[in-house]
């Protein structure tokens, strides 16, 4: 690993380490535990084919439960920069930015993601293309204070950001970038202006999209065009390694507060929940606008080093068993136990550091958090962790809040986001509720591993899973972009990430209703599921459907379960395919992997990694995928980039062509984004037994001559904390259901194998792992049922020559002119001759 | 390749079933010159194939074990080499041809390499005469298994080692290929080393 990071700058209140690659560079944005939370992570991960934004490669949780965010670097000048160069921008070229700008914003909403703090400094222009930088990575607070004049005042003052914070910014970029030139623009352009910087964001345009449509309006045609920039998107081979050290060389930097066990309840009174809910990550709570909320104190914070006794959770009264059902169906929920932090000491009233803590760590649930202050200073996390905490009253603890309509924002996913904005915000003279759940992360484990297999031998028998399905953020759209993600759909979405059918599952006992932004957005609060989340958990009564077709899983052509069966009667045509590497079709990006890949498609490969479950799958309405049995793969299917509904049914006698003459109810319905990486999405049940649904885009950089690379996957239930042995011997990184760890290899025979928590083997497999190859093993299965297995794939044209073909060193040969000579030209000629032909297959990578 | 394609239209699926395999498994393997992108109708099933090892896994022909050029007095021993440190073909002792490992077995797709000293430890190696070989020329190569694959040489070519074209000369798809390496050209005395790396190339018949 000659990578060595190269810069280490703070952004956003955050620490940013720039490493450089090769051929690239990326910024890994390293936040703490209460910065972002899963869901939100997940979004981001999905995020990276939005055009007009700087790409996330990958937003994940580090070993040590640090949350990072790594993006692709761009060398470009920012807005910023041209506005300070000699020449400046001009109206014409002002306008068109800005537009292009709210046009990308605009899709990032539709996403659920903010960016809260939109300056010139945040705007790259790339020729006629913008990319907007720090796209949803404003979750915590950490706003810095030389930021404040792009903030809206309510993000000021601590809600959350919004589309309405973001068009306030767009109008603050706008008059910026105009500079004197405004007096040149027509007069609807500069009420526009006014119109955006208005305090209250109810009097603003309603979205980025109304802001771009009243800008190009008022210019006709007078603005010049800019484009959002697609920019491609490379992930190193190592890249989680290289996150992992950046992430572990910041770690000192940050205070970290944490709490290990947290409680919450809720007032039923209090709160009306409407959603289904079933990743604790995304309780969203919504308050109805009149409502009032009571938040009651509680003390049930367990912080060994806080020695305050002061802090506190504070508690929503709540139904218990709903709180239960969710922690049950949670799965993201492993970060539980941190080490409480230091520097609570210090501070008299860390309830909200606590809180955020709790949550933080608990990596879920909800707080209701009010602070008071008049401080609308923002100070960066490092600073407010340590000094905020006279500011916040103790009367925190026991805080009324009364929802008024303007003054309340609710988005509470993820409540780590929510928490540290309450541990770092210097709120306004707002009352503001922050809602989230909070759960007793220590009893709850205990019961969550009695149910874990419990659910899954349910889910099993029952639901013909999902296979393809990329969850979807927000109403709109949704992506796979990035691997070594753990995009578990399971028992559903997630916070404002999917679209998907409602479950009638445990989970939707859970409900909410706040909108998600601003209370006080009418056009949001009528339909707050848009922006909050669908679910689209298997439905318990599935199983019968399911369980119905079992039989039919036997006289399927293919068979389900034995290996040894399933596969018998494709070895016979399996010459073919044992040479060849399952590797999608090459497109003319794929020539060169180490560049940048620009892309319109995407070859998508579906992994059916769920033991006995054979599924129909439809794609944009038409049957793509017919029987389709577990340990087999589909694809390489090459989506076009963009949006695609998936939908999953189980399996039948002749499907019909159509999902829409399906009279059986999708047991998947998703709209996934096809970017333009290549992907395996892979079907495989989590540590829990339930179903849930993995991304991994490949890792397709050339090797060195002799080099293999293998990716193994623990897509295995029960597996725990895996361990991954290659010939015996652990590999460092611990492996988590979902997760995946790449290791490159000289290339030959090799025993790949899974042990689990306690040291034992999961399942183990003897591969020959082929130079220039990358091969994925994905262990799945459950051992709970021992029906542990592995799916491998293959993906050739990695290789590299050898550096060179070192053959004399005694100079006997007397190599005089004659030697080589005409000779050589003529057979020069016939073998480019020869080889002409072939030179297509010069640097076939078969991928995207 | 698995394409069980159970929806049962095959009327569709008939193209995309043979572009997938193309695309899939074929791609590699097949002498075509240009695989065809996999579209696909989304009317259509994809291809679906195993996942399991058995399947996937490569299946490798018999290696070449030794080689005998009638017209040049060859006959020599072919062990499997790979690369060393510094990832440079390993190529084996005087008196020996090395069969790169990471290249296909003869006959199979892709450019089977040999390569060889030219000389050694002031000791002529096993290819000392190759620049001579005509194309034309033929001469066997014999497989673990006993067979024996007999190969017409095609271009004799020398090329200065910074032009080598390593893509083709270690195609790994394709039309199969013998590809004998060893060095030519001018010996430069101080690097100890030849300028050139001469290659022959040759085409089973």
């Amino acid at each position: 690993m000659d990578e060595t990071p190269t810069s280490r700058t703070r952004w956003f209140g955050f620490e940013r380490v720039r490493v450089d690659y090769k051929n690239h560079a990326v910024d890994i944005t390293v936040g703490s535990e209460s910065t972002w939370d899963r869901s939100h992570l997940r979004r981001l991960r999905q995020s990276s084919d939005l055009p007009g934004h700087v790409p996330v490669i990958d937003a994940d949780v580090s070993s040590e439960g640090r949350p990072y965010v790594v993006t692709a670097a761009v060398e470009e000048p920012t807005l910023a920069d041209k506005l300070a160069s000699e020449d400046g921008v001009s109206w014409n070229d002002s306008t068109g930015i800005t537009e292009a700008v709210a046009r990308a914003c605009h899709e990032a909403h539709e996403r659920g993601l903010f960016h809260g703090s939109l300056s010139p400094e945040d705007v790259y222009i790339i020729d006629d293309e913008i990319a907007v930088d720090g796209l949803g990575l404003t979750r915590g607070g950490d706003i810095p204070t030389e930021r404040n004049q792009w903030v809206a005042p309510e993000v000021l003052a601590g809600d959350t950001p919004s589309a309405r914070s973001d068009v306030y910014s767009l109008g603050k970029l706008l008059e910026a970038s105009l500079g004197d030139s405004i007096e040149l623009v027509p007069r609807s352009v500069k009420r526009l202006i006014m119109w955006s910087s208005s305090d209250t964001p109810e009097a603003r345009p309603r979205s980025a999209s109304e802001f771009a449509e009243i800008l190009s309006d008022g210019l006709g045609e007078t603005k010049n065009s800019f484009r959002p920039a697609f920019i491609p998107t490379i992930r190193a081979n190592n890249l989680t390694a290289d996150a992992e050290k950046a992430v572990a060389d910041t770690q000192s930097d940050i205070p970290l507060a944490s709490v290990t066990t947290g409680e919450v309840e809720i007032d039923p009174e209090t709160l009306t929940l409407d959603e289904t809910v079933d990743d604790l990550d995304d309780i969203e709570i919504d308050e109805d606008t009149t409502e009032q909320l009571e938040i009651i104190d509680l003390d049930d914070v367990e912080s060994d080093e806080v020695k305050d006794s002061e802090d506190t959770t504070e508690e929503l009264a709540a139904e218990d068993d709903l709180v239960e059902l969710v922690s049950e169906d949670d799965d993201d929920v492993d970060t539980a136990e941190v080490d409480a932090s230091d520097t609570a000491e210090d501070s008299n009233s860390t309830s909200k550091k606590a809180a955020a803590a709790t949550i933080g760590a608990a990596g879920a649930a909800a707080l209701a958090a009010k602070k008071f202050g008049d401080n609308k200073d923002k100070t960066d996390k490092g600073d407010s962790d340590k000094g905020d905490s006279d500011k916040d009253k103790p009367e925190d603890k026991k805080a009324k809040v009364t929802s008024s309509a303007s003054k309340i924002s609710n988005k509470t996913t993820g409540a780590a986001a929510t928490a540290s904005a309450a541990a770092t915000k210097k709120i306004g003279d707002v009352d503001k509720a922050k809602s989230s759940f909070s759960y007793k992360e220590a009893t709850e484990k205990d019961d969550r591993g009695m149910s874990r297999f419990l659910v899954p031998a349910l889910i099993l028998l029952a639901i013909p899973l999902l296979l393809w399905a990329l969850l979807r953020s927000g109403g709109s759209e949704d992506q796979t972009a990035t691997s070594s993600s753990d995009t578990t759909i399971e028992s559903g979405a997630t916070g404002a990430d999917t679209t998907g059918p409602d479950t009638t599952d445990e989970p939707s006992d859970v409900e909410s209703a706040v909108p998600e932004t601003e209370a006080s957005e009418p056009t949001e609060d009528s339909a707050p599921t848009a922006d909050t989340e669908a679910v689209a958990a298997p439905e318990v009564t599935e199983p019968e459907p399911a369980t119905t077709e079992a039989p039919e899983t036997t006289e399927a052509p293919e068979t389900t379960e034995a290996p040894a069966t399933t596969e018998a009667p494709e070895t016979t045509e399996a010459p073919k395919t044992t040479e060849a590497p399952a590797s999608p079709a090459a497109t003319d990006d794929a020539a060169n992997p180490d560049k940048a890949i620009k892309s319109s498609e995407a070859a998508i490969q579906v992994i059916h990694g769920i033991p006995a479950t054979p599924v129909d799958v439809y794609v944009d309405g038409s049957l793509t995928a017919a029987a389709f049995q577990p340990e087999s793969i589909a694809g390489p299917v090459d989506l076009p980039a963009g949006s695609h509904d998936v939908a999953i049914f189980a399996a039948e006698d002749n499907p019909a062509e159509s999902s829409d003459d399906r009279t059986d109810d999708a047991v998947l319905d998703e709209t996934i984004s096809a970017s333009g990486n290549p992907t395996a999405l892979i079907a495989h049940l989590d540590e829990t037994g339930a179903p849930a649904l993995s991304a991994f885009v490949e890792s397709l950089d050339e090797l060195e001559a002799g080099e293999t690379r293998v990716a193994v996957r623990n897509l295995t239930a029960g597996a725990g904390d895996a361990t991954v042995t290659v010939d015996g011997k652990e590999q460092t990184a611990p492996l988590s259901n979902g997760d995946e760890l790449e290791i490159v290899l000289s290339a030959g025979e090799h025993t790949i194998a899974l042990l689990d928590d306690n040291g034992d083997e999961v399942f183990s497999s003897d591969l020959d792992l082929v130079e220039g190859e990358l091969t994925t093993v994905g262990f799945i299965g459950s051992t709970e049922d021992s029906s542990q297995s592995v799916v491998i794939q293959r993906y050739s044209g990695l290789s590299s020559a050898p550096t060179a073909v070192p053959t004399g060193d005694s100079g006997l040969l007397d190599a005089g002119p004659g030697s080589g000579g005409a000779r050589t030209i003529l057979g020069l000629t016939v073998m480019l001759v020869l080889s002409g032909a072939m030179i297509a297959f010069k640097r076939r990578r078969n991928l995207v | 390749m698995n394409r069980k394609l159970l929806s049962g239209t095959f009327g569709l699926l008939a193209t995309v079933g043979m572009v997938a395999a193309a695309g899939t498994s074929g791609a590699v393997v097949s002498g075509d010159s240009d695989t065809p992108k996999l579209q696909i109708d989304y009317g259509s099933t994809v291809p679906i194939r195993s996942g399991n090892p058995l399947d996937v896994q490569p299946s490798k022909g018999p290696r070449p074990v030794s080689i005998r050029v009638g017209d040049l007095d060859l006959e020599a021993s072919v062990i499997p080499v790979g690369v060393d440190e510094e990832k440079q073909l390993d190529v084996p002792s005087a008196d020996l041809v090395g069969w790169y490992q990471y290249s296909p077995t003869p006959g199979n797709a892709g450019a089977t390499v040999l390569a060889a000293h030219v000389d050694y430890g002031g000791e002529q190696g096993a290819f000392f005469n190759l620049h001579q070989l005509e194309i034309g020329e033929l001469f066997e190569v014999e497989l673990e298994d006993g067979t024996v694959k007999s190969y017409e040489v095609t271009a004799n070519s020398t090329y200065n080692k910074v032009d080598l074209p390593d893509d083709e000369l270690f195609r790994k798809d394709g039309k199969p290929v013998l590809q004998l390496v060893t060095c030519g050209g001018t010996f430069d005395p101080e690097e100890r080393s030849y300028e050139a790396n001469v290659v022959v190339s040759a085409v089973p018949v």
